[in-house]
């Protein structure tokens, strides 16, 4: 009897133990139950539908001068400080940049140093000259006189010869046939002609000496050049008396929005223009630029829409298509605005418009998801597991027909209209993750 | 009178025992029965000791088997970095766990009851009733039971499936419901009231049901709950049943849970298996006594 109590007394102690345990077990299936319910991340799906897929172009833009006019300035002068940036507007006879003063000074010095220097050489030049021409006209009066004496000389021996043959001619009339005379006569006509001839050659050759002398001298044009150089001197140093008149102050010459600058404070001023100032007088242009994919559905002669801040929408053609030069792949759309409308730097927006087909399977392009050359589309399915029918997540390739910003047309291989297509998701999820639909 | 025979037999045997034994001396006595003992306890200390090991001490243990699996594997009784994590993990975070350990709870639970409602009466008329021909279909009930469950498995299947009960719990609570070895050990416990007692009871004008339940059952207890004990361990392990009939993971018993972990979550399987183990210490703490009993009726001859 005591044993038989003692193993009741036992057996329900263990019993008693049991339940406990198994109670233990009820309140652990229950934790676990939430937290795995917890932790299974939550989705959000959606059908593919069928849909037009219309090809919107929707882009911002900015508004551009329609033409620029250049403003140059004295090449090499130093900028102080740049007094206006790319995008302001300025009127004639605002300030665009300060030079440095001190720079100034230097080059006025500079530039009065070249002209003295050039006009020294210059009157070298006419000293030089002027003795070149009493040296020339010294010559010229001994050449004439020369000609004068060898002329008088060779005319006197001229005489002689001629004497001589008189007298030989005389000699032989009287005395008859004599071949002595006759010798004679002849040697005396032989000298006559013999001075005639050198006295005309002597005469020719002091004649041209006098010619040679009066012949002008070799023209040069280094007194001309000389005298440019410091023509042109003289005016650069107007021109920096006048800046430095102004206190060094550069100015616009007229009225526009500065579209470029092309220096900076402490560069010296090139050679091309300082700066870019647009011209009120044309009228603007709206640029956009295009990806690849916006650029398919946009074509010169396009009707667009623009719509400028501020402003309300109107109509346009595209004026200019063509690849950009400066971002590789992309294009620039440039827009003529009406008269008036539009001021460089303002923005826009453009808006075009293509109607495309109608595709059976069509889904949010967010729910695509790229990896390498591969596109996929979580899929939400069901299968049986331990906890009865859960949901899991599928991957599903996908080949992408066409597509907007808000609808993307797929082949329809993997996919039908009751397919749940994973739309987001509380957590990260990969192929195999056992989620819970929302 | 059978229990009289096997008792004297068991006292020759005690008497043996000891003359053979006395000599050498209770220490080598002890020392004889300790190794065995630690032989036995062994998987169970390495059950434990897994459990509260954590991944990175069990991949050292246990890389032999994933790499080339020439060596032997080390191991520490004690873990080195002793962790929860995986009790914590499969208590906490795992609900498949749960669903199988509740189905296992509901299938032994309905098997049992459904065992104590045909099996005892079934046994009960076996034992007491003797009726021509009753020898003949217990010699068949004997047979049946030794039949082993892959011997009758695709005719179970054919007939459950005739009846729309495949990959339902029926599938595998009916025919342990119907099961022959719990008739078999209820009918040791049954036999071994004397009949004198029913007919004394019988002369008393007692009805048979009231004869059932005021003698048979108290007196035959020790086989009922030797029954419900071993049955308990029987179903609470089964795998060959739910393998064949359940598909749906979620009709599993706890048994199949643990050939679902990867070695990879060898800590996880040694924990599962440690809670699994809980429930079937628990009925075999409470039913030890009977046990005994159970398994004297089962050798018991006519």
């Amino acid at each position: 009897m005591q044993e038989e109590k003692k193993f009741w007394s036992r057996s329900k102690k263990i019993l008693i133990g049991l339940l406990l345990f198994l109670v233990f077990m009820w309140i652990c299936t229950l934790v676990s139950k939430a937290v795995y319910a917890y932790r299974l991340p939550m989705v959000s799906t959606t059908s593919p539908e069928s849909k037009y897929i219309e090809h919107i172009v929707e882009t911002e833009g900015i508004v551009i001068a329609g033409g620029e006019k250049p403003v140059t300035y004295l090449k090499g002068l130093r900028i102080d400080t740049v007094a206006v940036r790319v995008g302001d507007r300025v009127e004639e006879g605002d300030e665009l940049f300060q030079l440095d003063m001190r720079d100034l000074d230097d080059l006025i010095t500079g530039k009065k140093e070249e002209i003295s220097k050039v006009s020294v050489q210059i009157n070298t030049i006419l000293e030089n000259q002027a003795i070149i021409n009493e040296k020339k006209e010294l010559e010229l009066a001994r050449a004439r006189e020369d000609y004068d004496t060898t002329s008088r000389l060779k005319n006197t021996e001229v005489g002689r010869a001629q004497e001589s043959y008189s007298q030989a001619e005389q000699e032989l009339e009287d005395a008859g046939e004599d071949k002595e005379l006759k010798n004679a006569l002849q040697g005396a006509a032989y000298g006559e002609a013999d001075a005639k001839a050198q006295r005309d050659e002597a005469i020719k050759d002091a004649g041209r000496k006098v010619e040679d002398i009066q012949l002008p001298d070799t023209v040069t044009s280094e007194l001309e050049i000389y005298r440019m150089e410091v023509s042109q001197l003289k005016g650069q140093l107007a021109m920096y008396q006048e800046i430095l008149e102004a206190q060094g102050v550069v100015t616009a010459p007229h009225g526009g929005v500065i579209t470029d600058i092309s220096v900076s404070a402490g560069g010296r001023v090139p050679d091309t223009a300082v700066l870019l100032i647009s011209d009120d007088n044309l009228p603007c242009q709206f640029k956009v630029v295009l990806d690849k994919d916006q650029k398919k559905y946009v074509s010169l002669g396009d009707n667009i829409t623009i719509k400028l801040d501020g402003k309300s929408e109107m109509e346009a053609v595209v004026e200019y298509l063509a690849e950009s030069r400066t971002v590789a792949g992309s294009y620039e759309v440039l827009i003529d605005l009406p008269e008036g409308l539009g001021a460089p730097g303002v923005s826009g927006k453009l808006t075009c418009s293509e109607a495309g087909e109608k595709y059976s399977c069509c889904v949010s392009p967010q729910v695509i998801h790229k990896k390498d050359d591969r596109s996929y589309v979580y899929v939400l399915r069901e299968r049986e597991g331990i906890l009865g029918m859960e949901c899991y997540v599928d991957e599903v390739n996908v080949k992408v027909i066409d597509k907007n910003d808000s609808w993307a047309a797929i082949e329809a291989g993997g996919l039908d209209k009751d397919s749940k297509i994973i739309v987001s998701a509380t957590k990260e999820v990969k192929m195999g993750d056992v989620v819970r639909s929302s | 009178m059978k229990v009289t025979v096997y008792r004297k037999l068991y006292k020759y045997s005690m008497k043996y025992l000891n003359r053979v034994f006395e000599p050498m001396g209770r220490g080598f006595l002890a020392l004889l029965v300790l190794i065995p003992s630690i032989l036995v306890f062994l998987p169970v200390a390495v059950l434990f000791s897994g459990s509260l090991m954590d991944t990175y001490e069990l991949s050292g243990y246990l890389s032999t088997i994933f790499m080339d699996g020439t060596e032997f594997i080390s191991w520490r009784l004690m873990p080195e970095y002793p962790s929860f994590a995986n009790y914590g993990k499969i208590l906490f975070t795992t609900p498949q766990f749960f669903i199988l350990f509740w189905n296992s709870i509901k299938l032994v639970l309905l098997i049992l009851v459904g065992q104590l409602l045909v099996g005892i009466p079934a046994a009960w008329g076996f034992a007491v009733y003797q009726v021509k021909g009753s020898r003949v279909l217990f010699a068949i009930y004997v047979v049946l039971m030794l039949l082993p469950f892959q011997v009758t498995m695709l005719s179970s299947y054919l007939v459950l499936n005739k009846l729309s009960l495949l990959n339902t719990h029926q599938a595998i609570i009916l025919p342990a419901v119907f099961a022959t070895f719990p008739v078999f050990l209820s009918y040791g416990g049954f036999r071994s009231i004397p009949h004198q007692l029913f007919e004394a009871a019988r002369m008393d004008g007692a009805s048979e049901f009231r004869i059932f339940m005021k003698l048979g059952l108290p007196l035959g207890k020790s086989g009922l709950l030797s029954a419900m004990v071993l049955g308990f361990l029987e179903y609470w392990n089964m795998l060959e049943q739910p393998m064949a009939f359940l598909e749906d993971k979620s009709l599993w018993p706890l048994s199949l849970y643990l050939p679902e972990i990867t070695w990879a979550q060898a800590g996880y399987a040694f924990c599962a298996s440690v809670i699994t183990l809980i429930p079937a210490v628990f009925v075999f703490v409470l039913g030890q006594d009977y046990l005994e009993q159970g398994i004297i009726y089962s050798g018991l001859k006519e």
